[in-house]
């Protein structure tokens, strides 16, 4: 019964502020599953398994779900159903995974999935008096140890993984890319400190086959890179968008809605699309478009405001 | 003319009177009995599955499954008086369900008066999707759901859950079938999170002694089904090019000690933040993860508190760092402890 590695981490990134704000949140994560022990004797194997993401919290969340290792082709061994998951409060998500490997060296080797919360009251309650506001994530993880034996590695690659330099770039997944922030550590994993002020000003409630308007982007010079909209339907249908295009929303439902910068997802949020019963009238629509409000998200998550220095 | 009209109608009457009595008069009376003996009701078709219906061997907490199986009583199914569902932990096979609890061991019944009634002991763990169907008038179709506890015993590597159906008749026979063998996953969480942590505002001089107005209390509640070490992070505040080691200026102190477990070397009464990940908490609530729920000291590591205090050094100045919003990022991470479960 005895286990060694950490299976389940939870990563708060707190937020320390000077300023009086105040968010009433309470943010949780919970993880149903257990460390994986897989031996490969020759190849190809194929593996599948799930676990299971709850919304502890006590606000509608958006959870994202990536493989992290040291090696590429290992890492790309990995499959991921859904990547992206809408939980309501106290709701949970099954996620399977598959692994299959057709060829590779003899080794040991250690994957995390990591599970990254974003809940949406960091976009309904952060101030934009000052341009910066608090934002904590939760994260977990599955830790997979897979043992390739010298059998195996001689009668496929090869005995010994060549070096992480040597790594052929294309091995690399989309979901690997889009969490190149994060790294993994003995004791748990981190995720890299960042700090990209930027702007979201995309309505929080539409009508079914309304077009909107995807305005985001970077406050000040400072910050800049690559940014990506990412849309997930409640069908689980994903649209990767440039800001600042205009989208139309035609399904029901929940979208999630995640910004990443240089392939960084830096935030979620949720987008209510209502059904379609004519055109909204201009009362509506003056409402909806002064409800939108402008939000100033810095993922940096530790500040201290010094006033006199 | 009248006389003879009544002889006519006497003679009518007669016949009514024979017509009527022949049978009653030429039949005897005949106790007939038939002696049914009690039959031992019957259990077939035993499946465990999500309430999709998909079979399932390894089951999450917090979640509703279901004991479904067929259920054949020849005395029809007034003679059955209960049938129950036991759910509990076997250890490597062996074991008999403990008296109900939340960690262990549960036991759906059915109660076979007013139509059915459901119970769940302990109470709270019954799922939504009852069901009892007659597929005859001998046989009859169930399904018992039930949620596990998020502090139930996974089961690991090597032990097992089981899940026993057991039906009781009115002559005292049972049916019983045993053999559902499945396992409980691991579960951790993390509730309570702090949305803010303030900082005082440093409005004094550089140079000139640096004291918070209020230390930064941290408090997270933990709900696991396992053991749990308890980790934490500083990095460096920063604005620009110009940052504060806080290895340097806090201090961070674990101000209470969860059942079980115990606190860090020297963070019991606080020390400088570390700038690696470091273990502040080790093996909390590991006897939380006792079997047996009757232990003396067992308590449920369901909201178990872990507090955190941090703190500016005594004696530390404020640095002298250009004025501004500096930024860092502090980490706060649970993980599966690595001692054993039982």
């Amino acid at each position: 019964m005895k286990r060694v590695a950490p299976l389940i981490i939870f990563i708060l990134i707190a937020v320390l502020l000077t300023s009086a704000q105040k968010i009433e949140a309470d943010m949780g994560m919970g993880i149903s599953g257990n460390s994986q022990y897989i031996e490969i004797e020759s190849f190809p194997i194929f593996e599948e398994r799930h676990f299971t993401i709850y919304n502890t919290g006590d606000r509608d969340a958006l959870y994202t779900v990536s493989a992290k290792g040291k090696y590429n082709d290992v890492v790309s061994w990995f499959r991921v159903e859904p990547t992206l998951v809408y939980l309501k409060r106290g709701e949970y998500e099954e996620i399977s995974y598959s692994i299959y490997a057709g060829e590779g060296y003899a080794g040991s080797y250690d994957v995390d999935l990591i599970i990254m919360g974003y809940e949406d009251s960091a976009f309904e309650d952060v101030q934009t008096g000052n341009g910066t506001g608090p934002y904590i994530k939760v994260c977990g993880s599955i830790h997979i140890t897979i043992t390739v034996s010298e059998d195996a590695g001689m009668s496929s690659l090869g005995t010994e993984h060549p070096s992480t330099e040597e790594q052929p770039p294309d091995r690399q997944p989309y979901y690997q890319e889009v969490f190149e922030g994060i790294e993994s550590s003995g004791a748990g994993l981190l995720m890299d400190n960042a700090s990209v002020p930027i702007y979201v000003d995309i309505e929080r409630e539409v009508r079914a086959g309304q077009e909107v308007y995807l305005d985001a982007g970077f406050i000040g010079s400072e910050g800049r890179g690559e940014m990506i909209i990412t849309l997930i339907s409640p069908s689980d249908n994903t649209y990767i968008m440039e800001p600042e295009q205009s989208f139309k929303f035609e399904e029901e439902g929940v979208w999630g809605i995640f910004i990443s910068v240089d392939g960084n997802t830096v935030l979620g949020r949720s987008m209510n699309v209502a059904p379609s019963h004519g055109a909204i009238g201009k009362m509506g629509a003056l409402a909806a478009f002064t409800l939108a409000s402008l939000v100033l998200l810095p993922l940096s998550v530790l500040k201290i405001k010094r006033k006199h220095l | 003319m009248k006389e003879r009209s009544t002889t006519i109608l006497t003679a009518i009457f007669m016949c009514m009177v024979l017509i009527a009595m022949p049978l009653e008069a030429s039949t005897e009376d005949v106790d007939v009995s038939v002696r049914i003996l009690p039959m031992i009701p019957v259990i077939s078709n035993p499946t465990l599955t999500d309430v999709e219906g998909e079979a399932v061997a390894s089951l999450d907490v917090a979640k509703e499954y279901m004991v479904n199986f067929e259920l054949m009583e020849k005395n029809g199914i007034e003679d059955i008086v209960s049938v129950s569902v036991s759910v509990f932990y076997a250890g490597s096979g062996a074991l008999e369900p403990s008296l109900p609890d939340k960690r262990s061991s549960y036991q759906i019944v059915w109660e076979n008066t007013g139509g059915g009634v459901w119970h769940s002991y302990p109470g709270g763990h019954l799922g939504t999707n009852t069901s009892f169907k007659s597929i005859s008038k001998c046989l009859f179709e169930f399904s018992f759901p039930f949620i596990l506890d998020k502090v139930s015993l996974p089961s690991g590597n090597v032990n097992t859950w089981k899940a026993r159906i057991e039906v009781l008749d009115s002559s005292g026979y049972t049916g019983i079938y045993e053999d559902i063998l499945f396992d409980v996953n691991d579960y951790v969480e993390w509730n309570g999170i702090p949305t803010q942590i303030d900082l005082t505002p440093i409005d004094n001089e550089p140079e000139s002694p640096w004291v918070l107005n209020n230390p930064i209390t941290i408090q997270t509640y933990i709900i696991s089904n396992t053991e749990v070490d308890v980790y934490f992070r500083a990095d460096d505040i920063s604005l620009g090019d110009a940052s504060i080691d806080p290895n340097s200026f806090f201090t961070i102190c674990a101000t209470n000690s969860p059942l079980g477990g115990s606190i860090a070397y020297g963070y019991d009464t606080g020390k400088n933040v570390p700038k690696s990940s470091t273990r502040i908490y080790e093996g909390a609530y590991s006897s939380g993860c006792t079997l047996n729920p009757s232990v003396d000291g067992y308590v449920d590591n369901d909201g178990g508190l872990v507090r955190f205090v941090i703190d500016v050094q005594d004696g530390k100045n404020v640095p002298c760092v250009p004025g501004g919003t500096y930024t860092a990022s502090w980490y706060f991470s649970i993980g599966r402890g690595e001692g054993i479960t039982l």
